[in-house]
């Protein structure tokens, strides 16, 4: 009888016992919420006037996210194409650029490249700074996934690709990329809900997105649940859709060829 | 068609695949090479194709030296119709797409002519009702003609087959060879690396025995198939001939 909250793949739980199991777990952790905000939900309404200020904050996150994935994917490709180069200091460079940035935090890099370099450099726009901190991180990242995509392809494709005739751009172009794309879109969309959560420790440099706004209406209003529930709300409703997306993309790639 | 090898030398790293292989061997339209598994057909083929280059010695064809930078002997390959062991089409295009992308990417033919062109071929090998098809959704031997017709379309001088039909079922190999049979009647010349006794008894003209590396002994298939040959080969063809 309780097997049906057993999800086998030779037995698959019906779609009731889903639903159920869905619902309860919804109902629960919504239980759990009322009784931690239980008695500190007196001040939606000084919230509520800010409400512009979140809005700008959860847009520019959305802009920044959005900035730096482009420029990141083209960082990413170069660095893997570095990283695949038969040019050894080229190489050497993007082997040390990516394990330098996977090997720290990303705050330390923020604090690193706003204070020391920023300042050094006399950058002095946080916006600017910011898209390029974190594109930076993020293409450390992207360089693997498009190296792990671009070494999927077999070596008799490209040998096959080479007895035709293409020429090493061509190759890339026809044969290597259209192949690759299927690996690396899926962890792709991943990568996007990662740049979304990940930007918001650019708070950290006073650049306004979407946390520290949270932390302004916070700081204004003295109402700590008020404004961090809509904070996590705004990342969940943005990221949630985003990686069911990714899964499906995952999904269909493994089944069609 | 001559095939010239001069002192010609590969190695995989310290592993010497051909030793100083010196050679002339003359054909008129298909030369077949047969030999024991690892000795050594794929390379001479690729050594041929251009895919790999030797580390010493030289190969001429018809008298004239293959070239030694890669852009040149991209010229040559481009000029040769290539078909591998395994299925090498490419599996994210359809059938007509992967005949044709040679034929526009290489031989700077238009869409609408190499379109044209590429499904005549397909019609011609009977797989036009598939040109839509991945190479997923056809069957291997399909798969092998197609591979086949990406070869022939850009209309080579030559075609380099290697064991064609090695991942085949003898209904698909039957298919395969029919293929290979008509392009031989139309007058293509070809050089077959194949474990098909009898299909390279009967359409090779000359007919190499590689093994080690080396060539044991040439010559046309009545005497490579016949007790005049060496132990070698009677030794392989009684092994393989056994069941
Ligand atoms: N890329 C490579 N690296 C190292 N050794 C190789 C490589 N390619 C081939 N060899 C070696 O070269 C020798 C000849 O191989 P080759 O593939 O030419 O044989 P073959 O006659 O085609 O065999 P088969 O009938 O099994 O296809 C073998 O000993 C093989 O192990
Ligand atoms: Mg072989």
């Amino acid at each position: 009888m309780s097997s049906i909250f057993f999800d086998r793949p030779n037995a698959p739980a019906p779609l009731w016992a889903r639903i159920a199991v869905l619902l309860t777990i919804l109902a629960g952790f919504a239980a759990i919420c009322c009784w931690l905000l239980a008695g500190s939900l007196s001040n939606w309404e000084s919230v509520w006037r800010y409400r512009q200020v979140f809005l700008s904050g959860w847009l520019l996150t959305i802009l920044i996210a959005a900035v730096s994935l482009v420029v990141s994917l083209v960082l990413g490709l170069a660095v893997a194409l570095a990283r695949r180069s038969t040019f050894l200091p080229l190489r050497s460079l993007a082997v040390l650029y990516v394990e330098l940035i996977r090997g720290s935090p990303l705050l330390v890099q923020i604090l690193f490249f706003w204070y020391v370099v920023a300042a050094q450099l006399g950058l002095t726009n946080r916006l600017f700074v910011g898209i390029l901190i974190l594109s930076a991180f993020s293409a450390a990242y992207l360089a693997e996934m498009i190296r792990a995509g671009i070494e999927s392809v077999s070596e008799s494709q490209l040998e096959s690709a080479r007895a035709i005739g293409l020429h090493p751009t061509q190759i890339y172009r026809y044969v290597i990329f259209p192949q690759a794309i299927r690996q690396i879109l899926p962890p792709l969309a991943g990568q996007l809900a990662s740049l979304i959560k990940d930007s918001s420790l650019l708070s950290v440099i006073g650049l306004s997105e979407f946390t520290l706004s949270a932390q302004q209406v916070n700081s204004a209003t003295f109402s700590t649940f008020e404004s961090f529930l809509p904070l996590a709300l705004g990342y969940l409703i943005l990221t949630l859709p985003i990686s069911m997306f990714s899964r499906f993309l995952e999904h269909r790639f493994r089944y069609e060829t | 068609m001559k095939l010239e090898f001069q002192n010609v030398s590969v190695a995989f790293g310290s592993h010497m695949v051909i030793d100083r292989l010196s050679l002339t061997l003359e054909f008129s339209r298909t030369l077949a090479l047969i030999g024991p598994s690892g000795g050594g057909k794929s390379t001479l083929l690729r050594l041929i194709a251009g895919l790999i280059t030797p580390t010493a010695g030289k190969i001429l064809i018809d008298g004239s030296p293959l070239p030694d930078s890669e852009s040149d002997l991209r010229t040559h390959r481009s000029a040769l119709g290539i078909v591998f062991q395994a299925y090498n089409l490419f599996p994210h295009l359809s059938a007509l797409e992967n005949v044709r992308l040679p034929l526009t990417a290489v031989h700077r033919l238009s869409l609408a002519e190499a379109s044209s062109r590429a499904m005549e071929i397909l019609d011609r090998f009977r797989l036009g009702s598939h040109a839509h098809k991945k190479p997923a959704a056809l069957s291997g031997g399909q798969r092998q003609r197609v591979a086949i017709a990406r070869a022939v379309a850009p209309d080579p001088g030559l075609l380099l087959l290697d064991e064609p039909t090695s991942a085949l079922d003898p209904e698909m190999t039957a298919e395969v060879l029919d293929l290979l049979a008509e392009l031989h009647t139309t007058g293509r010349r070809l050089i077959l690396a194949t474990h098909e006794m009898g299909f390279g008894r009967t359409i090779a003209d000359q007919v190499a025995f590689v093994a080690n590396g080396r060539v044991i002994q040439w010559g046309p298939p009545e005497e490579i198939f016949s007790e005049r040959s060496s132990p070698e080969i009677q030794g392989f063809l009684s092994r393989i001939l056994r069941y």
